[in-house]
């Protein structure tokens, strides 16, 4: 470009600075950059609402179920009505482990101590179903929130970069001719940042969501095995 | 997961579109407009060029002396206006025998010269032209014959460029060639012309700027258009001062405490830098050798004289204060 043509740009640059502006007259790798970010928030923003979806959700059954389990109903018949539905969280260990108990008598299974062991495996197995359920994607929150200031300062670097090429191709270091690719290589990282922050606060938050969710299920499955255990030593 | 990916577009949507829309540019910074400091920067040497134009002046004004004689009076009126070189109609307007009466006039105009100085200086050459073939031949004719055309030219020189006219007639010339002229209008002018022709004129300059029309008229003389601006010498200038008197001064060898004495000089200085009379020494020193290093200092500035300095301001360093000490020369005025 000729140096006469980018200072006549610069200069009539100012009037037209908006975020669109920024965005087009932005090197490619610079708009590359950008589009990730955009995408990789766009993403963030959607683990987030799911994510608080799903938490509240899983919350709000879990009181449920054990409002209903300690209401004195029978096993037996908790068991009916929640075996022919999809179920969830504690209601998914309380099914599981049931269905274990039920299955090892049809069969007219010999050993109690068998039988525990294999309710708590079941109990195990469908926690740790239930905890990947709670934290799956919440990965990528992670990495978005550690690398997105990277990878918007990757861009910023690149259109300062390129800047200084054009500033070095004109002859000129008005400001005005300076100004706007910094401001554009600037904007990179402000959505860097943009991206990266709500993500490191969200993957913290459900962090120790999940953690408390999981600890509340262990604690309910343990219960479970003890009634359940109980029960085998008075049936005996 | 569906929910939270369209609520997630959606809510990005909004916000680039509300980027783009309410935040469309950067508001541009209210800066005050800072006045302009107009700077001019103007070399010693315009200076020093246009007076030695002036100078240029004073020789031509003789030389058109002899060629303008047939008519003293006319001319004698014009010159007023040109010395001035503010009232053109002024002076079409004036009758020949009205300028007494006028010549009054011009003074008010006079205050003007700080603006005129720079721009006057070309107009000297012509105005002396005409103006000297009244000096210069009327001298017979002023005296004798008619009394009222005597006085008439008088006035104008006064006032105006009492500088240039009487100047050009009698201050430089007496020194240098004739004060004869300068005797010769006395009498018939009055008092000031005798104070300016002779060697007083320094001095009396020196006494009391502010004073009349004699002072300016001495003042002004020698270049024609040494003007009422305040009249500063910069440091270069008082430098080049300095660099003149230095290759001269040789202060007495291997003197004990000698570093110490610094003899003061005050010494008058003619339109064309060189020393008027001897120069005084202000100040005296206990120090034995204070006396010969004070003759040496009174040597070095009687030898390199004369001095080159900017004629227009010659009001600022017709008289020169230099303190001479063994470590260094100190110029001021």
């Amino acid at each position: 470009m000729n140096p006469v043509d980018v200072a006549q740009a610069a200069l009539e640059a100012p009037p037209g600075i908006s975020l669109l502006t920024l965005f087009l007259q932005a090197h490619i790798v610079v708009k590359l950059v950008m589009i990730g970010l955009t995408l990789a928030s766009i993403w963030c923003w959607a683990i987030i609402v799911d994510k608080v979806l799903l938490y509240g959700r899983t919350r709000r059954q879990m009181d449920q179920f054990e409002h209903v389990f300690w209401s004195g109903q029978s096993l037996e018949e908790l068991y009916k009505n929640l075996s022919h539905r999809p179920t969830q969280s504690m209601s998914a260990l309380f099914v599981a482990a049931m269905r274990e108990w039920k299955r090892s008598f049809e069969s007219g299974a010999r050993s109690p101590i068998g039988l525990q062991m294999r309710i708590e495996k079941v109990l195990d197995v469908t926690i740790a179903r239930e905890v990947d359920r709670l934290e799956r994607r919440l990965l990528f929150l992670g990495t978005v929130g550690s690398s997105a200031p990277f990878i918007g300062l990757f861009g910023t670097v690149w259109g300062i970069m390129t800047s200084f090429q054009a500033i070095a191709a004109s002859k000129n270091t008005s400001l005005a001719v300076v100004a706007p690719g910094i401001a554009e290589a600037l904007f990179a990282t402000a959505m860097g940042l943009l991206a990266a922050i709500p993500a490191v606060i969200a993957y913290n938050k459900f962090s120790s969501e999940v953690s408390k969710q999981t600890l509340r299920l262990e604690g309910f499955a343990d219960e479970f095995a003890a009634i359940l255990s109980r029960q085998l030593d008075e049936k005996r | 997961m569906k929910i939270g990916l369209a609520t997630s577009v959606i809510g990005h949507a909004l916000v680039v579109a509300w980027g783009v829309i309410s935040l469309p540019s950067a508001d541009p910074f209210q800066t005050d407009p800072v006045e302009a400091l107009p700077v001019d920067i103007v070399s010693i040497e315009e200076f020093s060029k246009l007076t030695k134009g002036v100078k240029t002046g004073d020789e031509e004004v003789k030389a058109s002396a002899a060629e303008q004689t047939p008519e003293p009076k006319e001319t004698e009126i014009e010159t007023p206006g040109r010395g001035e070189t503010i009232k053109p109609s002024e002076v079409e307007a004036r009758p020949s025998r009205e300028i007494a009466a006028l010549a009054p006039a011009p003074p008010p105009a006079e205050p003007e010269p700080e603006a005129e100085k720079v721009e006057a200086a070309p107009p000297p050459e012509p105005a002396p032209r005409q103006a000297e073939p009244a000096v210069a031949e009327p001298e017979p004719e002023v005296a004798k014959p008619d009394p009222d055309l005597a006085k008439a030219p008088a006035p104008r020189k006064r006032p105006k460029p009492p500088k240039k006219v009487q100047v050009a007639s009698a201050n430089p010339k007496p020194e240098r060639k004739a004060k004869k002229r300068s005797d010769n209008k006395k009498p018939p002018d009055k008092d000031r012309p005798e104070f300016d022709s002779e060697q007083v004129s320094a001095l009396l300059n020196k006494v009391d700027p502010a004073s009349g029309g004699a002072r300016q008229s001495t003042d002004a003389a020698s270049q024609g258009r040494a003007s009422g601006r305040d009249q500063i010498m910069t440091q270069s200038e008082l430098d080049a001062l300095r660099a003149q008197i230095i290759p001269c001064f040789s202060p007495p060898v291997g003197a004990a405490g000698a570093e110490d004495i610094v003899v003061a000089l005050l010494m008058s200085l003619d339109e064309d830098g060189s020393v008027i009379g001897r120069p005084r020494i202000v100040n005296s020193g206990t120090n034995p050798y204070f006396r010969p290093t004070a003759d040496a200092a009174v040597r070095a500035v009687l030898r390199c004289a004369p001095y080159r300095l900017p004629e227009e301001k010659y009001a600022a360093w017709n008289e020169v204060k230099v303190n001479f000490g063994l470590r260094d020369i100190v110029v001021g005025y």
